[in-house]
């Protein structure tokens, strides 16, 4: 059984007024025990509109969203259950800090949970630990930190809550490459050791060649492609056309098609495109 | 929730209302809402009523947003007329029932009053959905400007409203972003006692002061790199012109509020 699941889903903003616009138009899809899933797509495709679903902070028009098959909009307590098994993470998340020490921010959660004191102690002091902190830091004001630390001390705070699921909204943005890497070895590590779901959304098609197990790519509030990393990168001329970024080797691919050399299959990492250039130089007798 | 104040909207439209400069609107619409008040009898007050709805009719705005617009004051308006139904114990007894007894005087005076404060609303929320905030605030400076001569500093003061208005639909989405954040963190902002509802909004106010602040500093920085050093010698790309649409909508209003005196004159026996 999927741990989260989607099922036509249909949602449109500001109903009934001139500024009415369709942002899901019926989307399913399945979330299995244990992936990692990349979400991509241009901006206003529906990303964020989805992930806001996902845990029930937006209700949809119709359709349904089912957490371990049990739909979340059954009552008010499985929407309860909800929000902490499924851990939102949003976009520059360090824009929500708000208490006096990181201690306290990050026992927001677990204590809203109503778990016992020592309970939350352990989770803070072990989610900060997470996601690279040392003890030090407990103590100090959130809005002391850099810019990297405060992102940091943001996604302790969903992960004190030890969801299900995590969900992050772009969470290497603004970030320089030293941290951004640091994030990208964080969701993998997190996912090996606790082996929950993490869906996030993510600009960057080198980084979700990285990470992701499983790609979703958005487009206009539908689900246009879905499948593994190789599935959805082996047709760069969809994802082109749907205004998306390739890996630079892909579109080099492309550039090579288009000059008439067919290679075969398209390439979308360095080490796959090295092969199959020698391959091909060989078999036309130029190597 | 939060999204549906339009208190203060501007809905754009190239209508003879939309036309008129804004300092002829600001400047006829506070005579009007004076001249609400100053009607004493049924004649009267149907004349400005009356010229209160031809003024919404020709904005050709929706009626939706009107009545949105009425639905929070409602209960004002609806409190009002009952105390005043309540309250008023001269004139003709028309309806009694054991300690409730209602006069014909009283239900004159509930009407009247109920239809002064929708009116009023009316005409008042039409000059902002009529009326871009760029040219509200430019009105509001050229008026003022007269002050300048105590030594206030006009320009600035309409610097700061323009800034604040252009913020609003800003910091409303920064409040549904935090306040999302905070619910997916499992903060309640529905349920629990007044101290406990006060608490829960601490998590959304600190974090969008702090970064009202932060913008409010990067703005400021903005416009220094433009070169902004205030109102002294700076001229405008959009100058204000009154047209003839002006002088009859001038002409119309006065001819109005002279048509309020001479009723309030010679209808006085009647309320």
């Amino acid at each position: 059984m999927s741990v989260l699941s989607v099922k036509n889903l249909i949602y449109g903003y500001s109903k009934g007024t001139p500024f009415e616009k369709g942002a899901l138009k019926g989307v399913s899809v399945d979330f299995e025990k244990g992936e990692i899933v990349a979400l991509i797509g241009h901006t206003g495709s529906g990303k964020s509109t989805l992930l806001q679903h996902l845990n029930g902070l937006l209700k949809p028009d119709s359709g349904d969203v089912l957490f371990e098959g049990e739909s979340i909009h059954k009552s008010k307590q499985t929407l309860r259950n909800c929000r902490f098994n499924v851990g939102l993470c949003f976009q520059y998340p360090e824009q929500q800090l708000f208490d006096s020490t990181v201690y306290k921010d990050v026992a927001f959660g677990p204590a809203n949970m109503g778990l016992p004191a020592e309970e939350i102690d352990k989770r803070v002091k072990d989610s900060v630990a997470y996601v690279g902190l040392s003890e030090d830091y407990l103590e100090k004001s959130p809005f002391d930190l850099s810019g990297g630390e405060k992102r940091r001390v943001a996604i302790a705070g969903v992960l004190s809550m030890e969801p299900k699921v995590l969900i992050l909204d772009e969470p290497t943005a603004g970030l320089d490459p030293v941290g951004k890497n640091n994030l990208l070895k964080l969701i993998k590590d997190y996912n090996n050791k606790t082996g929950n779901t993490v869906i996030f959304v993510s600009h960057n098609m080198d980084d979700v060649a990285l990470v992701a197990d499983k790609v979703i790519v958005m487009n206009d509030g539908e689900i246009a492609m879905e499948g593994t990393v190789e599935e959805v990168y082996s047709q760069g001329e969809k994802l082109a056309g749907l205004g998306l970024d390739v890996p630079e080797i892909t579109s080099v691919f492309i550039e090579l098609k288009n000059a008439g050399f067919d290679l075969g299959k398209t390439e979308y990492t360095v080490d796959g495109a090295k092969e199959s250039i020698i391959k091909f130089l060989s078999e036309g007798g130029l190597l | 929730m939060i999204k549906d104040i339009t208190i203060g909207q501007y809905f754009p439209g190239k209508s003879f209302i939309h036309k008129l400069d804004a300092r002829t609107k600001i400047l006829l619409t506070l005579v009007f809402l004076v001249f609400i008040f100053i009607c004493k009898n049924f004649y009267s007050l149907l004349l400005v009523c009356g010229f209160g709805v031809v003024v919404y009719l020709l904005s050709r705005i929706s009626p939706k947003v009107i009545l949105k617009s009425f639905k929070p004051l409602l209960p004002i308006v609806i409190l009002t007329t009952v105390l005043q139904l309540y309250y008023i114990k001269d004139g003709n007894l028309i309806f009694e029932w054991k300690f409730i007894s209602i006069t014909d005087k009283g239900v004159f005076t509930a009407v009247f009053i109920a239809a002064r404060i929708l009116t009023l609303l009316l005409v008042s929320s039409l000059l902002t959905y009529t009326t871009s905030p760029t040219d509200l605030t430019d009105a509001i400076e050229k008026l003022l400007s007269p002050l300048k001569l105590l030594k206030i500093e006009v320009h600035t003061f309409a610097m700061m409203m323009t800034i604040a208005l252009r913020f609003i639909p800003t910091l409303v989405d920064e409040i549904d972003r935090i306040m999302s954040a905070q619910k997916a963190r499992g903060a309640d902002f529905e349920n629990g006692n007044i101290i406990k509802r006060i608490k829960a909004l601490f998590p959304i106010f600190i974090p969008l002061f702090i970064s009202a602040f932060k913008r409010a500093i990067e703005l400021a920085d903005a416009m220094s790199c433009r070169c902004y050093t205030g109102g002294d010698g700076r001229t405008r790309l959009r100058q204000m012109k009154f047209s003839w649409r002006d002088i009859v909508g001038s002409v119309v209003t006065v001819a109005v509020c002279v048509g309020v005196i001479v009723l309030n004159y010679f209808f006085v026996h009647l309320i």
